[in-house]
């Protein structure tokens, strides 16, 4: 249960036409998506981090969702207020970053601890 | 109330001391107590999975040093903490939402230019009549304009024309016919008068025809409100 990839619209060709906030959205559920695939088949994290870190994908998922962010109703409505705005890009820039920083220290490591993981995850991506 | 708490955190532990000298600090404001605040909010935002799972959390809170290479569980509270500042911020999105709503559902405020010639009469229907569509009464309103027009138009003329007194009889005015449309019926009204009379009484309203002016129930001839004509009647019924 959770998420299926094809809930995220993949919007590249048309990212002009959306706002900032609903490409980081957009750009953290990929990151997210990839992760957790190339995740499921490795048994180099145990069963309750595999289960932590789908469970993080979800809640993104459902406040996606919930506001629609991966189209152009959340920064639609983001217009409305400044302040509001700072602080969800802010909020959804971090959680890139560290979602990006995450898997760069995972592939690193697992690059050094597990050479043919490292390679599939290239292979797959 | 997490992220409130996370940036009020977030505010003690960075901000204070970088805008503050320590010696202020020390004068001012009891620095010990400001630690201890801030190892109290970082108790407040420690996640609950952290300690279901047994994990250390001590890494969990943002303004912890970056530099350090963060475990792989450190990596995801501090994702759980971010998604987590996102829900709390639901409810503030919401009420965007309603706001905008709001600012769509205001009509615009006509403007002298925009008022259109029949914009009376389909302001009357539409008191009368506020669920009828709005092309419906737009259309209403300017086929009355036009009668209205029309109406007074044909007034003019007559005025123009007429310089002497040409009484219409109408009520006593008999045409040649077969008879089978001017039968006698049960009533000595006709039906949309009644109906018009009883719908008006029913309402509470006083009839919507204007009362006869002086002398007219005695015969005598005078000037139609509506078309200008000089007229005979001597019943209400009569001047339609």
């Amino acid at each position: 249960m959770g998420p299926h990839p094809q809930d995220h619209p993949r919007q590249h060709a048309g990212s002009e036409t959306i706002g900032i906030a609903a490409q980081l959205y957009q750009a953290c559920s990929e990151l997210l998506d990839s992760a957790t695939s190339s995740l499921k088949q490795s048994t180099v994290l145990s069963k309750l981090e595999r289960r932590a870190f789908v469970r993080i994908r979800q809640s993104l998922f459902l406040w996606g969702r919930s506001h629609n962010a991966a189209g152009a109703q959340l920064d639609l409505l983001l217009q409305e207020s400044r302040p509001i705005q700072q602080v969800v890009v802010r909020a959804l820039k971090l959680i890139l970053k560290r979602v990006a920083y995450g898997m760069l220290f995972l592939c690193i490591f697992f690059a050094v601890a597990y050479p043919t993981f490292a390679q599939n995850c290239y292979l797959s991506s | 109330m997490y992220f409130l708490c996370s940036c009020l955190s977030y505010f003690c532990s960075e901000l204070l001391p970088q805008l503050l000298a320590p010696q202020i600090i020390g004068t001012a404001i009891d620095r010990e107590h400001i630690t201890r605040l801030v190892e109290q909010s970082k108790f407040s935002n420690r996640d609950p999975d952290d300690e279901q799972d047994g994990s250390s959390s001590s890494g969990s809170d943002s303004s912890d040093n970056d530099k350090e290479t963060p475990s792989i569980q450190q990596v995801f509270a501090r994702l759980r903490n971010d998604i987590r500042c996102l829900t709390d911020m639901s409810s503030l999105i919401d009420s965007l939402a309603l706001e905008l709503e709001k600012k769509e559902s205001i009509t615009p405020v006509l403007t002298i230019s925009d008022i259109l010639p029949h914009q009376y009469y389909s302001n009357c229907i539409r008191e009368r009549f506020p669920e009828a569509p709005v092309e419906l009464i737009d259309y209403f309103g300017k086929v009355t304009f036009e009668r209205y027009q029309k109406l007074l138009q044909q007034r003019l003329h007559i005025e123009q024309q007429q310089e002497g007194l040409e009484v219409l009889e109408v009520t006593s005015s008999k045409k040649d016919d077969s008879g089978y449309g001017s039968l006698p019926t049960t009533s000595s009204y006709a039906p949309t008068l009644a109906s018009s009379a009883v719908s008006s009484l029913a309402e509470g309203m006083r009839s919507k025809y204007p009362p006869l002016p002086d002398g007219a129930s005695e015969g005598k001839p005078f000037e139609c409100l509506a078309c200008g004509r000089q007229i005979r009647a001597s019943h209400k019924h009569e001047w339609r």
